[in-house]
């Protein structure tokens, strides 16, 4: 990973100096939709290359690399928006005459807006900016996304990046209403049946790493190998400690990647045989 | 029967399978193709799927993905198994497990 987008693995928000190079200059600005992808996973993902018609995403060398827009290519078709899984692509729409642009973002949600729906903008970080109106919305299904477009100021084209349906009433549930700290504690270690307070107090005792942890408690000795427990323990140990969990050695990890019967190790065989 | 099932879903699709027979704790259910043992008794209303042996805490389905064993069950006499990844078959006999599991 290059080291200038380690913080937002950190804190998940994308500053102005992650943004550069992904917005037109101004004069292409005026001349149509075009296409801001605001994503920052090197990971083995393309659906936005391959789908794009136009070439306006730029080739790929390694299929971790970040999709930039070539923004003389690209027509604002929204192919890509509708086929990005992490939703980070937005379709901005400032070429038309007056104060008000469009932004078409992505929604996974039911039910969906209609048109002239007011609805709130947000943004990056979730909070509310203000009430803007559907203009339009392409329904998602088989596979593609939602996309819902909203009229905003020009001037807020690049902050709203989501938005929420207003509600009239509040949502009846509540999980702090239902989920009393004081009364339990969360489970930490499901198959082994070992919770929050039992970890912090065996923190407080003085035992500082998974594998000690892991040999008094039994967390993680289960039959799912530590894979719900692990990272709870080590975010725990690093809180305790101060330091970042890089730091922290994960404990001991050893195969089978996934349970399988002894009868199967024993003998050998295929898994699906066991229970046809 | 299938009032929980999932019909409207914001991306995917999914087409109407058919009926599969099968027994939880001795009580006849139906699932449909394409199901895992966890959401055809999910679809069947059953939130419970045993409790741990330890704390006697219910347990249920929760990481979905075949990671966290909080959804072993008793299947056709095999202890362990994790329900939310063994696909569904016609006849199964399915029962709730309150312990580590006896191997058969």
């Amino acid at each position: 990973m290059k080291k200038d987008l380690l913080h937002i693995k950190r804190e998940g928000l994308a500053t102005a100096d992650d943004l550069r190079g992904r917005l037109p200059d101004e004069s292409t600005k005026k001349e149509g939709p075009y296409a801001v992808i605001e994503c920052f996973e090197e990971i083995p993902c393309n659906p936005c290359v391959v789908s794009c018609r136009f070439d306006a995403i730029l080739p790929f060398e390694d299929i971790n690399d970040l999709p930039y827009v070539d923004f003389s290519k690209c027509t604002g078709c929204a192919v890509c928006a509708r086929v990005c899984p992490g939703l980070a692509i937005f379709i901005v729409d400032e070429s038309m005459q007056g104060e008000m642009g469009t932004i078409m973002l992505p929604y996974e949600y039911l039910p969906l807006p209609e048109k002239g729906e007011q609805v709130m903008a947000r943004s990056r970080d979730g909070s509310e900016l203000f009430p803007a109106t559907v203009v339009r919305v392409l329904k998602g299904g088989k596979g593609k996304t939602a996309l819902v477009s909203l009229e905003v100021p020009k001037e807020s084209l690049q902050e709203v990046r989501a938005f929420s349906v207003i509600e009239d009433e509040s949502p009846a549930f509540h999980s702090s209403e239902t989920y009393d700290p004081d009364y339990e504690s969360p489970v930490v270690c499901r198959c082994e049946g070992v919770d929050l307070n039992e970890i912090r107090d065996l923190i407080a005792r003085g035992y500082k790493s998974v594998d000690e942890i892991k040999h008094r408690s039994r967390a993680g000795m289960g039959p799912c190998q530590g894979r719900s427990c692990r990272q709870i323990i080590l975010n725990e140990l690093a809180r305790d400690a101060g330091v970042s969990l890089d730091e922290f050695e994960g404990g001991s990890f050893r195969p089978p990647a996934s349970p399988i019967s002894m009868d199967i190790l024993a003998k050998g065989g295929e898994e699906d045989a066991e229970n046809s | 029967m299938n009032s929980n099932r999932i019909l409207e879903h914001p991306i995917l699709e999914f087409s109407e399978g058919s009926d599969i027979p099968f027994s939880f704790d001795g009580k006849e259910l139906v699932g449909k193709s394409g199901d895992t043992i966890a959401s055809a008794l999910h679809a069947a209303g059953v939130r419970v799927l045993g409790h741990h042996f330890k704390t006697g805490h219910a347990r249920g389905f929760y990481c979905a993905i075949g990671n966290c064993s909080s959804c072993l069950m008793i299947v056709n006499g095999v202890p362990n198994v994790r329900v939310c990844v063994e696909p569904l078959k016609a006849g199964m006999v399915v029962n709730s497990q309150n312990d580590r599991g006896v191997l058969p």
